[in-house]
């Protein structure tokens, strides 16, 4: 059984998802709770497949017995063992916030939408488990298809900006495959461990630097790394906010993970790092990418575009992780993708949660919330301290770390934009609590009505909070045990 | 494991916390007991904690000291207890769960940071005290206090940037985050963080600017913490370093300049913290024995006397509402005993003898003296000069005296205020009238005499001939409503520029180009509906373009999917003809 | 006011008196040579300061209540 494990978790995913589509066509409650059951064995396998990995090093996992390079190929080591838990845990608690705020629809008619969900999360894993590059493009593709009809389920906004998604999913997409396409007609394999070998041979050849610079651009698209995020606003302003949470809290950071898995394991460190100036563009880049989209965050009046905007910014810290390309810049940036889902996640939650309860949306009209809604303002102000990077949040602890690489790598400026960022995060959060703590205005006075979010929605808001300070106070076991022994090779 | 041993190993910040944590479940009297019950606990462990006892934490590589006790730190911890338990006293009636909570959480950071053994641990507590802060500005709930409380953390965020850089940068250079003496370009960025906190000109605009807009009872907190431990911050870390003794010398007469002008009460009294952390300043870059155990005595009194002063005024505010001098006057027959305790603080802090502000001055003057930095000397007699002028003359006449007793209700004073009161007024006599009691815990070895007939003849001219200029001049110093600019002009009238040029501009710039894209994207669809329509209808009205006349309208078109459609059959010969070229080709060649 | 200045005068006298009988002022500065340094400075220092805050800064810096209202309403 534990020998299987890399392939269970996305199966175990996928077969739920058949499972909750098939019960959502008689009873759609059975399949909201298939669906989270389904998430929830898939964390567990994930947490066993941690512990596993911890004690006995990374699996290999061949489908039906085919040995690589024939057959495919799923690697649990210790970056994956942390993305899965990423992407099943975070996924499992988005799961609990009750199914008509969280995605929008009328209960029956929306059987399918738990299998498309668990279809997604699948995906997620799957291209994290991946162990060749063309599988890993098939699992983006199950997961891009599954997030453009879950957009889309918010309405008329959503759908055009599902159309936005679409078209620069498939660019990222498009380009991605072609730059594998290039690795297979150099080396003559996809594999992962097997390009690692065979590339040094080719090293100097214009389509493996092309192939290089194709994947990576296209996965750039696909983590909404400045310039090339101009699709991530509109979806996640307007899609549901379940969906914002999984699209903006842990797709984008999957797209960064693979960029990562590339530069670590694929084509190794001293190609990218020494033969192509790639690092160095996605750093420059990124830390262009943070300023701007704290800038545009702050100049929003919507508060789920201020949040769409602020993961723009976020992204581009885990992009200048990777771009610094030193251990400690990197395992910033990898930590970062855990604390950021964490934070966003909840704040997702948080803002669907006051839509559907209040009807606000625009920060003006935050007024007051703070007496009538105080956990729920609460579990916003610890996810806003950990964006701003106070102690002991984990998101101060990402950036401990990034300011650590920066400063080893002599790199100034990027000290100047992470700091400069974090005051410019506490302009546009903070904004928000001073108003929710000021007394209401009198002209909001028809909606003083409502009190506090319903306990079904506080309570995965409320984990996400407490998880980003227990991430936080845990964060030397998660870097030592787990994002450490995978970056010792720098 | 031994009692002795158990408290050793307790740092004081955590019986602070999980009362913190105890305050969000229950009711408004526990929580009130809670803080006075806590901050006892701490006192009554202290005594018991020895030099060098350390508690350590191990991260990354790093071994951090979480609680580390040296003389130093417990001097600062005893006054910080005191004032947490006559503070809580003072706002024994308070039922606001955030702000009783918020304050323990302040001052629990600062009991953290004053026994932080590294650098790191400084830092985390150092924001922790930040977060706890601020909510004391916010309480208040007037859009006035929204605005402070946003400007105080910005600031303060901006501050703990440059410690945060410095720390790391010092981290990298020297691989060590002990918290010793610091030197080096690293050490300058973390002494721009600890001189924000101290509130040393330019970069202390902020404390006037924030503390009168917080709470009645908070500022009493808010003047016992911040700046104090970053007076501790500062005497760890660069004590003698000359440049202080200007700095603060400088601080003390700007201070009570600027508190000479004010018109809010609080506001004076806020002015007058960045005078008196002056004295303190100043006697950390003398850098003697005997000048940093006037500093860390200085703080110690300070913290007592301004607690005070923060208490009578706030009792002030809290029963007639208003806190400008201008409004004020007349109140000494309906709140007489405020007025008593208002004076044992003033007078204190004045340097009456008797009292204990008499001791610690004498000690920063005489440090000065002797180490013969007479400007300083001279700078920081007329900061005393001032002080009195200022907190003991200006502020109790025009808001005790002056006017017609007050027509108007005035909302009696609650019994905890009274009490906490008493007490810090106390405490204020009892360690002037016992020096001793203060010296012990002072860290250092270098004995100091207050009462000797010479510092008894200097005070009493300065502060009676001072009393005399007042008297003199009365008709000059009234009360002026208004605001007298500072520091923060610079932040805050560029605020609404910086923000259109940085904000609004940018935000406007993608718009635009958001917008040209989707006119483009509509435009080229425009064309690609009917492009040959498209093509031809301009070759047609080429002409009139040039003429200039008014060409017809482009004939409106709709994407028709059959429009460009090729029939099957043309498909088919397409396809043979082009195998039977390609054939021909290869068997020709 | 005349008669204060002359009272505050007379006082000066008496003080500047006992400090030269009784040798009261101690130090080694050249203020410590002026007998009854202490007194001069408080009232010459307490004009000195309210010639600074006064004359000086408040002349130069003083403005109304709400000179920074209209920054706020504009953010």
């Amino acid at each position: 059984m534990i020998e299987h494990l890399p392939a269970l978790i996305p199966i175990t995913l996928i077969l739920f998802a058949f499972i909750a589509g098939v019960l959502g066509v008689m009873q759609f409650k059975l399949s909201r709770n298939v669906a989270m059951l389904g998430a929830l064995a898939a964390f567990v396998l994930s947490v066993t497949g941690t512990i596993q990995v911890l004690q006995t090093g990374p699996m290999h996992y061949s489908f039906g017995s085919w040995p690589p390079p024939y057959g495919i190929e799923f690697v649990l080591d210790t970056l994956s063992a942390f993305m899965v838990l990423v992407i099943t845990g975070i996924g499992s608690i988005l799961l609990m916030f009750p199914t008509k705020p969280g995605f929008m629809i009328d209960e029956q008619k929306g059987a399918t939408v738990y299998t498309v969900v668990l279809m997604l999360m699948a995906g997620l894993c799957g291209m994290v488990l991946a162990g060749d590059l063309f599988n890993l493009y098939v699992f983006l593709e199950i997961s891009s298809l599954s997030t453009f009809a879950l957009i889309s389920l918010g309405g008329g906004k959503a759908a055009v900006a599902s159309f936005r998604y679409l078209i620069m999913a498939s660019i990222g997409g498009c380009f991605y495959l072609l730059g594998v396409g290039f690795i297979y007609f150099s080396v003559g394999s996809v594999n992962m461990a097997d390009v690692l070998q065979l590339l040094p041979a080719v090293y100097d050849s214009p389509s493996v630097i092309g192939g290089a610079i194709l994947m990576v651009t296209g996965l750039c698209v696909k983590m909404a790394l400045f310039p090339l995020h101009t699709w991530l606003p509109d979806s996640d302003t307007y899609a549901p906010p379940v969906v914002a949470a999984f699209s903006a809290a842990v797709q984008i950071e999957v797209s960064a993970y693979v960029i990562i898995r590339l530069i670590l394991n694929v084509f190794s460190p001293e190609f990218i790092i020494g033969l192509t100036p790639i690092t160095d563009i996605i750093a420059w880049i990124s830390a262009a990418g943070i300023i701007i989209a704290s800038i545009l965050a702050v100049a929003q009046q919507n508060f789920r575009r201020m949040l769409a905007y602020s993961s723009v910014a976020q992204i581009a810290y885990v992009g200048l992780g990777i771009g610094l390309a030193n251990p400690l810049g990197i395992v910033g940036g990898i930590f970062h993708i855990m604390a950021h889902s964490l934070m966003k996640g909840s704040l997702f939650l948080i803002a669907g949660g006051i839509r559907h309860h209040t009807g606000i949306w625009n920060i003006n009209d935050f007024q007051g919330l703070g007496r009538r809604m105080p956990w729920t303002i609460g579990a916003f102000t610890i996810a806003a301290m950990g964006m701003i990077g106070i102690p002991p949040t984990a998101g101060f602890f990402s950036k401990w770390y990034l300011l650590l690489g920066s400063i080893e790598g002599d790199q100034w400026v990027f000290v100047a934009v992470i700091l400069i960022s974090s005051l410019l995060n506490a302009v546009y959060f903070f904004r928000i609590i001073e108003k929710a703590f000021s007394p209401p205005a009198e002209s909001t006075a028809s909606v003083n009505k409502t009190g506090e979010l319903p306990k079904r929605m506080l309570a995965p808001i409320l984990i996400l909070a407490i998880g980003t300070l227990i991430v936080g106070a845990l964060n030397v076991l998660v870097v030592n045990e787990l994002i450490m022994p995978v970056v010792e090779g720098l | 494991m031994s009692l002795i041993e158990i408290i050793n190993s307790i740092p004081p910040v955590s019986v602070f916390f999980i009362g913190a944590l105890i305050m969000l479940f229950v009711p408004s009297r526990a929580r009130a007991i809670t803080v006075l019950a806590c901050s006892l606990l701490v006192l009554a462990m202290l005594p018991f904690l020895q030099d060098g006892s350390l508690v350590k934490l191990g991260f990354l590589n790093f071994e951090l000291v979480p609680f580390a006790v040296d003389r130093l730190s417990v001097a600062f911890a005893y006054v910080f207890c005191l004032i947490a338990f006559f503070g809580g006293v003072y706002a024994f009636h308070l039922k606001d769960r955030g702000q009783q909570v918020a304050a323990m959480i302040y001052a629990g950071g600062s009991l953290g940071a004053i026994f932080a053994g590294d650098l790191f641990s400084l830092f985390i507590f150092w924001e922790i005290m930040l977060a706890g802060s601020a909510y004391l500005i916010w309480a208040r709930k007037t859009p006035e206090a929204a605005g402070a409380g946003m400007r105080y953390i910005i600031v303060h965020l901006a501050g703990g940037s440059f410690l945060l850089a410095g720390i790391i940068w010092h981290l990298v250079e020297t691989g060590s985050l002990e918290f010793g003496l610091l030197e080096g370009a690293p050490s300058y960025l973390i002494l721009i963080g600890f001189l924000v906190n101290a509130a040393v000109p330019p970069l202390h605009a902020w404390l006037p600017d924030a503390y009168p807009q917080s709470t009645v009872t908070g500022s009493v907190f808010l003047s016992a913490f911040t700046t104090k431990v970053a007076v501790y911050a500062l005497i760890r870390g660069f004590a003698g370093l000359e440049i202080l003794v200007w700095a603060g010398a400088i601080m003390a007469v700007y201070g009570v300049t600027y508190a000479f002008l004010e018109n809010d009460i609080r506001k004076i009294l806020s002015h007058h913290i960045v005078s008196q952390v002056g004295f303190m300043v100043a006697a950390i870059g003398i850098g003697s024995a005997l000048s940093v155990n006037g500093a860390v005595a200085h703080a110690f009194t300070n913290i007592l006397n301004k607690g005070l002063l923060f208490m009578g005024t706030g009792a002030i505010l809290y029963s007639t509402g208003k806190s400008k001098l201008n409004e004020l006057g007349g109140l000494l027959k309906q709140t007489p005993y405020v007025f008593a305790f208002y004076m044992v603080g003033a007078v204190s802090i004045s340097g009456f003898p008797l009292f204990c502000g008499f001791v610690s001055k004498g000690m920063v003057t005489y440090s000065a003296e002797t180490a013969h930095y007479v400007p300083a000397f001279l700078m920081l007699n007329l900061a005393s000069v001032g002080t009195f002028l200022s907190v003991g003359l200006k502020l109790p006449y025009y808001t005790w005296f002056g006017k017609q007793p007050q027509a108007e209700a005035v909302k009696p004073v609650p019994v905890g205020m009274y009490v906490g009161m008493a007490l810090t007024a106390l405490s204020c006599v009892v360690f002037g009238v016992f020096p001793g009691l203060l010296g012990n815990l002072l860290p250092y070895d270098a004995s100091y005499q207050p009462y000797t007939l010479v510092h008894f003849w200097e005070t009493l001219s300065i502060i009676l001939f001072s009393g005399l200029m007042f008297w003199v001049l009365i008709g000059w110093i009234k009360p002026k409503p208004g605001i007298t600019l500072d520091f923060d002009w610079f932040y805050r009238r560029p605020a609404t520029l910086a923000y259109k040029v940085f904000v609004r501009f940018p935000s406007a710039v993608f718009t635009s180009a958001g917008d040209m894209m989707g006119a483009t994207v509509s435009k080229i669809s425009e064309i690609a509906a009917n492009p040959i329509g498209f093509g031809i209808w301009h070759f047609k009205n080429i002409f009139s373009k040039v003429k200039k006349e008014p060409s017809p309208e482009c004939e409106p078109s709709e994407f028709d999917p059959h429009r460009y459609r090729s029939s099957l059959g043309m498909m088919v010969l397409a396809v043979m003809a082009g195998f039977v070229f390609v054939a021909l080709l290869t068997w020709l060649a | 006011m005349k008669k204060k200045l002359v009272i505050v005068g007379v006082l000066l006298a008496m003080f500047v008196l006992a400090d030269s009988l009784f040798h009261l002022t101690h130090g080694e500065g050249w203020w410590a040579q002026i007998p009854a340094f202490f007194a001069f400075l408080g009232f010459v220092g307490g004009l000195l300061i309210f010639f600074l805050a006064k004359i000086v800064i408040s002349a130069l810096l003083h403005r109304n209540e709400d000179y920074y209202e209209s920054d706020r309403n504009n953010q």
